[in-house]
């Protein structure tokens, strides 16, 4: 059996999000596009358990004082990656405020929070992080650079929405 | 819904029952209605007591409740809800109990009620393993009879399917013959380096539908697709998300609402034709410009499909294989459109189609002809005496005829030449023999006794032999014992013949 599910990639500009999805997957459509309407989409096929699930990735432009993020993008999602930049503190307070917008609009939906960066962790503010680390979520630390933890990060994503279903 | 598994508390169903609202009590009236089998006998006893003694004191009916064992509670309680409809439901029990007048009943409403659902799916399924073994069985009995019954139906079907291609096939020739006379196309053929068929596609091609993909409108997530081409494009998955995503940029940025839904996409060499429906969107990447129809063709698609896999839309989780199904509808969508300039079939091609038509008429004829002349000269062969045509054959304007020939009857080469066939194409092998014809028979005589002229010899048609006149008595010995020895002679009449002595 292979199933298809869509999952968005969430969080502030800047944190990695277009960085985590392009280390292994294919797209066809413009940067141009991309821009335009905020969303870029691409496809991983990942090997879960028996089968093959097919991502389909929604990597959502950022949100920073000109540009939110469109709630519709994730509406017939089964599930998100909430991405954090613990370089930049501020990314935090933006992850807590998506994360509400998120349940508020859609509903609740799996989801794993992403320590991105991982190979800059001298610089990462752990004072602000504690403010995720309260709230009970999941987390994984994970880098784009070293591609440490990625292919983890979908496939523990992957097994929470097949858990949930 | 309605009562609980198992045997439930009488107690309990009476609180159900006294707490039900009027528009539920249809539940508690079919468990009721079980129960009457088990308490059948005691009900009514218990609800005589309880209509006599009701019948004497009205007001305080409710009174004598506790008085009451507590398992007979909910009967007593169901006679006296019920009270003076006993015996209606007495009368509907029955009519319930009563077989052949419930299937009466029952295939009254029947029919409407088949007709009412009929568009259903369930109903769909619930038929069609019926039908499918009512099929089998029949064709299984007796499948001659099977095939008769269906005869009339397949041939119209047939007879369309073959006008059809037929129509195609003309109009193909037409387009072919009319296209690989085109010179200009040929150069321009020559000079691009492309094959010239490609050259002629690009001139005539109106539109052609190259990919159909069918999306879930939820989730954007591509449910099945099919190509003009053969096998599957891999990027079906990632245009039908990106067209979800502009479909919700376009009504977020714009804060169109709903009701403004995405029609056309331009996508490189293609347009995007779009059909949505609640759950279900198609998208045909088509090179061209459709004609108006096609639209049509998407939307009764999208249309069907969203009433057949309504269901499983609206449940969907990502699993696709339910939605292979939709491949024969999607199919159909593929369409493509060639320009033909001319309705008017090509004249070059009417001229080839009608000197071919002359060609096959005229040979046909002339096969005819000649097929008559060769039947006339075997027919005369046959009536000539002395002649027995034992195998004739014609084939590849070549003839063929052998048979027995006696050295008196007539030439068949002489004949042939009355009969305007050359002799040269026929090949004959004639075996000789004797015939026993009179008249062949009289020539034979003739020629072989060298009668003197004073002696007359004829053969009547019995083939009796008749000497007339008078001869030297040394040629009448030989010639008398010549003739009896030869086979056919039948007698020798000499009455009027005299033999003389010659010196
Ligand atoms: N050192 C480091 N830099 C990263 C990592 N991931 C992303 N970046 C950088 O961060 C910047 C923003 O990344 P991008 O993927 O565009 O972020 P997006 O806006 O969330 O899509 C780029 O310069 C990336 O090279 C990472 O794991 N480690
Ligand atoms: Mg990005």
């Amino acid at each position: 059996m292979s199933q298809k599910k869509k999952i968005c990639m969430v969080g502030s500009y800047g944190v990695g999000k277009t960085s985590l999805v392009a280390r292994y997957v294919r797209g066809i459509f413009s940067e141009k596009y991309f821009s335009t309407i905020g969303v870029k989409i691409d496809q991983k096929s990942v090997e879960y358990k028996d089968s093959l699930v097919t991502l389909i990735l929604w990597d959502l432009y950022g949100e920073d004082q000109k540009q939110q993020v469109h709630m519709s993008y994730l509406k017939g999602a089964s599930g998100y990656l909430l991405i954090v930049d613990p370089t930049r503190p501020e990314t935090v307070d933006v992850t807590i405020m998506l994360q509400e917008r998120i349940t508020e609009s859609v509903g609740e939906l799996p989801f794993i929070v992403i320590f991105n960066k991982k190979d800059l962790k001298d610089e990462w503010d752990m004072e602000a992080l504690k403010k995720i680390e309260d709230k009970g979520w999941t987390i994984l630390e994970t880098s784009a650079k070293t591609g440490e933890s990625v292919e983890e990060a979908f496939y523990k994503l992957t097994d929470a929405i097949i858990d949930s279903d | 819904m309605a009562s609980t598994s198992g045997k439930p508390s009488k107690t309990s169903q009476k609180d159900k029952i006294s707490s039900e609202t009027p528009q539920s009590m249809a539940n508690p009236k079919k468990a009721a209605q079980d129960s009457f089998k088990d308490v059948a006998s005691n009900t009514i006893d218990t609800n005589g007591d309880a209509r006599s003694s009701g019948s004497d004191n009205t007001s305080t009916k409710h009174l004598e409740v506790p008085e009451i064992a507590a398992e007979d509670q909910f009967d007593f309680l169901v006679g006296l809800l019920t009270g003076s409809q006993q015996e209606e439901i007495e009368e509907i029990k029955e009519k319930i109990d009563d077989l052949p007048l419930f299937v009466d009943r029952l295939s009254e409403a029947l029919p409407e009620a088949i007709i009412k659902r009929g568009d259903d799916r369930l109903m769909i399924q619930a038929f069609t393993p019926v039908v499918q073994k009512t099929l089998d069985a029949a064709t299984q009995g007796d499948p001659d009879e099977f095939a008769r019954r269906l005869l009339p139906s397949i041939r119209r079907s047939i007879r369309m399917i073959v006008e059809e291609t037929v129509d195609k096939v003309v109009t193909q020739l037409n387009y072919s013959l009319e296209h690989s006379l085109n010179i200009r196309w040929r150069i321009e053929a020559l000079q691009s380096g492309r094959p010239f068929s490609e050259v002629v596609l690009a001139h005539t091609l109106k539109y052609r539908v190259e990919q159909v993909l069918l999306i879930h409108k939820e989730t954007g997530l591509l449910l099945n697709q099919v190509n003009h081409e053969e096998g599957s494009s891999e990027d079906g998955d990632l245009i039908s998300s990106m067209l979800s995503a502009i479909q919700s940029f376009i009504q977020d940025s714009f804060k169109v609402g709903n009701q403004s839904q995405l029609e056309n996409v331009r996508m490189g060499d293609f347009e995007l034709f779009i059909e949505q429906e609640k759950d279900v969107v198609i998208a045909a990447a088509v090179r061209g410009v459709p004609t108006a129809d096609l639209e049509h063709v998407l939307e009764d698609a999208t249309n069907y499909l969203q009433l057949v896999f309504d269901k499983e839309l609206k449940s969907f989780d990502g699993d696709t294989s339910v939605f292979e199904d939709t491949e024969d509808t999607l199919r159909a969508c593929l369409k493509s459109d060639f320009e033909v300039p001319s309705k008017k079939p090509n004249p070059i091609l009417i001229a080839a189609l009608s000197a071919l038509g002359l060609f096959i008429v005229l040979s046909l004829g002339f096969n005819i002809y000649r097929g008559q002349q060769w039947r006339g000269y075997i027919n005369t062969l046959k009536s000539e005496a002395g002649i027995m045509v034992t195998q004739e054959n014609r084939r590849g304007g070549r003839y063929e005829i052998s048979g027995l020939r006696d050295s008196y009857a007539k030439d068949p080469t002489e004949l042939l030449k009355l009969h305007n066939i050359n002799p040269q194409k026929v090949t004959a092998k004639w075996e000789g023999y004797a015939a026993t014809d009179p008249i062949l028979l009289e020539q034979r005589l003739k020629a072989t006794l060298k009668a003197p002229a004073t002696a007359l010899i004829s053969v009547d048609s019995n083939r009796n032999v008749i000497f007339k006149g008078y001869a030297c008595e040394n040629w009448s010995s030989i010639a008398l014992t010549l003739t009896r020895m030869l086979p056919g002679v039948n007698q020798v009449d000499t009455s009027a013949f005299e033999s003389v002595q010659c010196n």
